[in-house]
């Protein structure tokens, strides 16, 4: 007990008595040996997002001696939640930028390069500048590449021309999406919206981003004059069963046809048509006045090509970082965790799951630094404000098991609300930044 | 614990988005409260505090009904009780804020009145 140091105002008797686990989890703090508070570790952290720069947070206040590297060439920081309200014109570009050096804290060592190779056995990061970075733990939280290779034809620099939109590829392309929704959502025509069957980070803002451009059509006058279809790669349009009827309603209500088992294979932008493999494995071309494409995800190159990816399951095809589901730890090295959307995990690539497992990841660390296996477990907690019109959404949160698990249980994730507007035009921003800041 | 931990970051969040606002808004509060203790002589005022009061109401009133259209959404969107739960407390909390100008404001202009008087 006596070489027990506490890092919050709590003390350790109440900490117990409140349910540690849970406890440290929510709010961020934790216990860990005297030994291990004053120890001196080298931690790489590899990506400067929302995980990366909130894991920093939480690591620099809780080791005072740690050479803590954040491994991250991008300056300005995207809040990615906010693109789909860019891309509806609802919110300016502006609203989404904001600069990393902003949140980053200032005793950890920013290497603005990208990380080009992760040799674990040898417990190295080399930069795309040819440095080379040792570490005694490497924390990965890269996010995502965007595949947009994967679809023949598709020119990320001709976005906001010819019809073509897609939310994904940068506040940048967001805001060009804006400009080709706008002129569709006045003339109307056939407008197609893509889900590809790869894990993607936020799959509901392919569904947002055709709710709420449904909405611009009927404010602007487009509706009666298009024909809207909806096409997924997958058995369906969203993982709770309550919610995926409750979208293919509103859909069949609003005059969009769903094609399931459809996946978007290759566009010729200036004929303006997509073509798409069908579940019977013949493909259908269409031609479209409104194309939104998202894009097929898979891990960045640095995690794919080395030896942290998974090699087997169904995670294997992406190179997903080979994490387990709960502790979020390595599956092969003890010394490396990874946290956001880069995890080969059952669910959740959103800034929801990074805000609720940023805590697991570094109380995990943690407990590995002070030489005891890690005892936290993550839940899969993800989280959709999913709007189904401007000015109403409903506030879904759920577990790796699909089971619903409201942060606010007077909320009903079941119901369209304003509150859930609310929170998602004007609420959770600032909750993000907090997240950032290692707080929340 | 969880949920007062989250509400409590948000609205610091939100307090420090908005800070030019906040700032703007409480220096301005500040400045027209010192002004109305210094000219209009205390800080309990009865008939000052009847108008403020009145002017609570109606500015409740006023976001009672706005706020719906002020946040991008309308009222054809609210049929859920926590909606309205929602729009009564924006409306009072705001409605108080505003009370903080609002009552110097009306001292002022009756002190000047007296004045004329």
């Amino acid at each position: 007990m006596t070489n027990m140091v506490k890092l919050s105002a709590l003390s350790r008797r109440k900490f117990l008595a409140g349910g540690a686990a849970a406890l440290a989890t929510a709010t961020g703090l934790t216990s860990i040996s005297a030994r291990a508070a004053e120890s001196a570790p080298r931690i790489v952290i590899v990506g400067g997002g929302a995980a990366g720069i909130s894991i920093a947070n939480r690591l620099s206040r809780a080791l005072k001696n740690a050479d803590i590297t954040v491994i991250e060439r991008k300056e300005t920081h995207y809040y990615w939640p906010g693109l789909t309200l860019v891309a509806t014109g609802a919110w300016p570009k502006s609203k989404v930028l904001d600069h990393n050096r902003s949140f980053m804290p200032s005793r950890v060592n920013w290497v603005k390069e990208m990380a080009r190779e992760i040799d674990p056995d040898a417990k190295r990061v080399t930069t795309d500048a040819g440095r080379k970075v040792d570490y005694d733990y490497l924390v990965v939280a890269n996010g995502v590449e965007y595949h947009y290779g994967a679809i023949e034809g598709m020119d990320i620099n001709a976005i906001g021309q010819n019809g073509l939109a897609s939310v994904y590829q940068s506040p940048d392309a967001a805001a060009k999406s804006w400009d080709v929704i706008k002129t569709f959502s006045q003339q109307g025509g056939e407008g197609i919206f893509t889900l590809p069957s790869t894990p993607i980070r936020c799959a509901g803002a392919p569904l947002k981003m055709a709710l709420l451009t449904l909405d611009r059509m009927r404010q602007n006058g487009g509706f009666d004059k298009s024909n809207m279809h909806f096409h997924s790669g997958t058995n369906g349009l969203f993982g709770i069963p309550f919610h995926n009827q409750f979208l293919l309603d509103e859909f069949a209500n609003n005059n969009t046809q769903v094609n399931l088992r459809s996946e978007l294979i290759a566009v010729d932008v200036a004929a303006r048509q997509a073509t798409f493999r069908q579940a019977e494995g013949d493909t259908r071309t269409q031609t479209y006045d409104l194309l939104h494409v998202v894009p097929p995800m898979r891990a960045p190159e640095v995690v794919r090509n080395s030896n942290l990816a998974w090699t087997e399951g169904n995670m294997a095809a992406g190179g997903w970082l080979a994490v387990d589901k709960d502790t979020l730890q390595h599956m092969t090295y003890p010394e490396v965790f990874g946290c956001g959307d880069v995890n080969g995990t059952p669910r959740g690539k959103t800034a929801a799951t990074v805000k609720m497992s940023v805590p697991i990841v570094v109380e995990n660390l943690l407990a590995v630094i002070d030489g005891r296996d890690p005892s936290a477990t993550f839940d899969g907690y993800t989280s959709c404000p999913l709007l189904t019109r401007f000015g109403a959404a409903m506030l879904i949160e759920f577990d790796y098991n699909g089971n619903l698990t409201p942060t606010f249980p007077m909320i009903d994730p079941k119901k369209e609300s304003w509150m859930a507007w609310i929170m998602k035009d004007q609420m959770l921003k600032p909750a993000y930044q907090q997240m950032l800041r290692g707080r929340v | 614990m969880e949920q007062l931990g989250l509400m409590f970051y948000m609205l610091l969040g939100y307090a420090q988005i908005n800070w030019i606002v906040v700032t703007v808004f409480f220096v301005g509060a500040l400045v027209l409260n010192l002004l109305a203790l210094s000219k209009a002589g205390g800080f309990f005022n009865k008939a000052a505090f009847k108008m403020a009061a009145i002017g609570y109401f109606i500015m409740l009133g006023l976001l009672f009904v706005s706020l719906p259209g002020l946040t991008g959404s309308s009222f054809a969107y609210m049929g859920y009780w926590l909606d309205w739960v929602l729009l009564v407390m924006m409306s009072a909390g705001y409605a108080a804020a505003s009370i903080l100008w609002i009552y110097p404001v009306v001292k002022l202009y009756q002190t000047t009145s007296e004045q004329r008087v």
